[in-house]
């Protein structure tokens, strides 16, 4: 049993947590160096789905996508150590509201990290769908039929084109989704969004007519991340309150001082994370 | 507008030099204290001044480019070191903070200081919240490596003090850099399609989120006290400062500065 015990301890010392993180942050900020020079491998990243990336791309150009897949390894065990340390946090069954804005975060962060997920092994993205005004085209990976109604250029005073607004129609099955998509405010059908990759006009008998250009991506984890957001928002603000109360109670009873001054101490104001 | 700009911003520049030279001049003759809170508050009024001039001139928040963004950071930089001033007496700290208040507007003189449209895919209130919220942090940031440098330079006769600043200082800026980062993201998803991009900014902001996150676990920790939290905070500045002006003006970026 007490192997079992120290390994628990062990998983959820917030030093665990902290010696991973420094770790993840060491390979990524490499990682990052050698990406920025290597745009010919690492530049497709975001042009697809991470699990998609990793097979298709990561797996040829090893072993510099190496730090990758470390990468990958090293944010499943600071997930992993962070949700132990969230279970802990519960079975504790603290009752005290003081540990509830880290606990959010927490439980904030493991939310986004499970929409990452699901995005990153079932989502979809689909890049330079091209629709002349009028128009429509079916896209096969989404099942969905995109139809592009109208397109207005906006202009600077100067007729500088700025952005196109796109009236567009996602119709998939009997479900036809309808809204406009802008720089800024994609059109939003559920999981499905459709953004604006810029547009052109071309001159034909009956005027000119706008050729739009649109990347649609599929998010399913969206939600999820979208949940956890707003977790960790609620979690840091709590968080900023404790703090800002804490500070003034302290504020009639202090007589500290700081770096270059004389004086005597604060007591710490700041609650601690705990594993 | 530019060239109103240039006056104020020489006028603030030099105030906090001033300012700076006096709060060093204070540490050995305490008259010369009020002299540098003046200065300090002159410069403080003179830059919030210009930046609603500029709000006012471009019709957006003035924060792109390096001439406002430095002009920003160091407002934060000021706002925090004079709160801390009035809570705490903290002298040394805010002589270190008028000192990197002036180091970043002598680098804003470098940025062109013209007032110019706002990018279309900027135009959006996630942008003030996502700059506020960033700069507020490196800010806050600022101000906790200043204090680890003050201390491993031995410039500190209460420890403990330091130490609730320095707490202070990376507690608050995570939180901040927290809603940068949520701001940032929600953005990023809106115009390019993912919350999360490998460019190397979107990188470096995740890399300094976790890094933070990392420190604020060990901060109260009393194997990592001392010299190793100093580092910690000293490290994660110098994290800060790549992040924002090395990706931004040496490497090729969506955060352009020049």
């Amino acid at each position: 049993m007490r192997p079992l015990q120290a390994l628990w301890r062990l998983a959820v010392h917030p030093v665990t947590f902290v010696v991973i993180c420094l770790l993840w942050c060491l390979d990524l900020g490499l990682g990052s160096l050698l990406a920025y020079q290597r745009q010919d491998i690492f530049g497709t990243m975001d042009a697809y789905p991470f699990a998609l990336w990793l097979r298709e791309v990561g797996r040829r150009t090893l072993p510099w996508s190496a730090w990758v897949y470390v990468l990958a390894a090293l944010t499943w065990a600071m997930t992993a150590s962070l949700a132990v340390c969230t279970v802990n946090w519960f079975w504790r069954r603290r009752k005290s509201l003081r540990g509830l804005g880290e606990v959010l975060v927490h439980l904030g962060f493991l939310l986004i990290f499970t929409g990452f997920v699901v995005e990153a092994v079932l989502g979809t993205r689909v890049h330079g769908v091209q629709i002349v005004e009028g128009g429509e085209v079916a896209i096969g990976q989404l099942g969905i039929t995109l139809r592009l109604e109208r397109a207005e250029l906006t202009r600077s005073p100067e007729g500088e084109a700025l952005d196109t607004v796109s009236t567009l129609a996602v119709v998939e099955g009997a479900s036809r989704i309808t809204g406009t998509s802008r720089l800024n405010h994609p059109l939003i059908a559920g999981a499905t969004v459709v953004y604006p990759r810029g547009s052109r006009e071309v001159a034909t008998r009956r005027g000119p007519l706008v050729i739009g250009r649109y990347d649609v991506h599929r998010d399913p984890g969206i939600r999820a991340v979208l949940a956890g957001a707003v977790l960790l928002f609620a979690g840091t603000l709590w968080a900023f309150g404790i703090y800002v109360a804490g500070s003034t109670r302290l504020k009639g009873s202090r007589s500290e001082s700081l770096p270059g001054a004389s004086g005597g101490s604060v007591s710490g104001i700041m609650r601690q994370p705990e594993g | 507008m530019t060239e109103l700009s240039r006056g104020l911003h020489a006028f603030a520049l030099a105030a906090y030099a001033g300012a700076f030279v006096a709060a060093l001049l204070a540490a050995r003759r305490p008259a010369w204290r009020m002299l540098a809170i003046i200065a300090a508050a002159c410069g403080f009024g003179v830059q919030i001044a210009l930046f609603l001039m500029r709000w006012r001139a471009a019709g957006h928040t003035p924060v792109t480019g390096l001439f406002e963004s430095q002009h920003f950071l160091a407002i934060w930089v000021v706002a925090h070191a004079l709160a801390l001033l009035a809570r705490h007496r903290a002298w040394g700290l805010f002589a270190a903070s008028l000192g990197l208040a002036a180091a970043a507007l002598a680098g804003a003189s470098y940025g062109p200081m013209a007032v110019k449209p706002l990018t279309p895919s900027l135009d959006t209130p996630l942008f003030f919240l996502h700059v506020a919220a960033s700069f507020a942090a490196y800010g806050l940031f600022g101000s906790a490596a200043l204090v680890a440098l003050l201390r491993l330079l031995g410039g500190v006769r209460a420890p403990a003090a330091s130490r609730a600043v320095l707490d202070e200082s990376v507690y608050l800026g995570w939180i901040l850099f927290t809603w940068a980062m949520i701001a940032g993201s929600i953005w990023a998803y809106l115009a390019w399609g993912s919350y999360w991009t490998w460019n190397s900014k979107g990188i470096w902001s995740y890399l300094l989120w976790f890094y933070y996150a990392g420190v604020i676990h060990v901060r109260s920790r009393p194997a990592w006290q001392g010299r190793r939290l100093d580092a910690l905070a000293l490290a994660g500045f110098a994290a800060v400062l790549f992040t924002y002006l090395g990706l931004g003006l040496l490497l090729k970026s969506n955060h352009p500065l020049l």
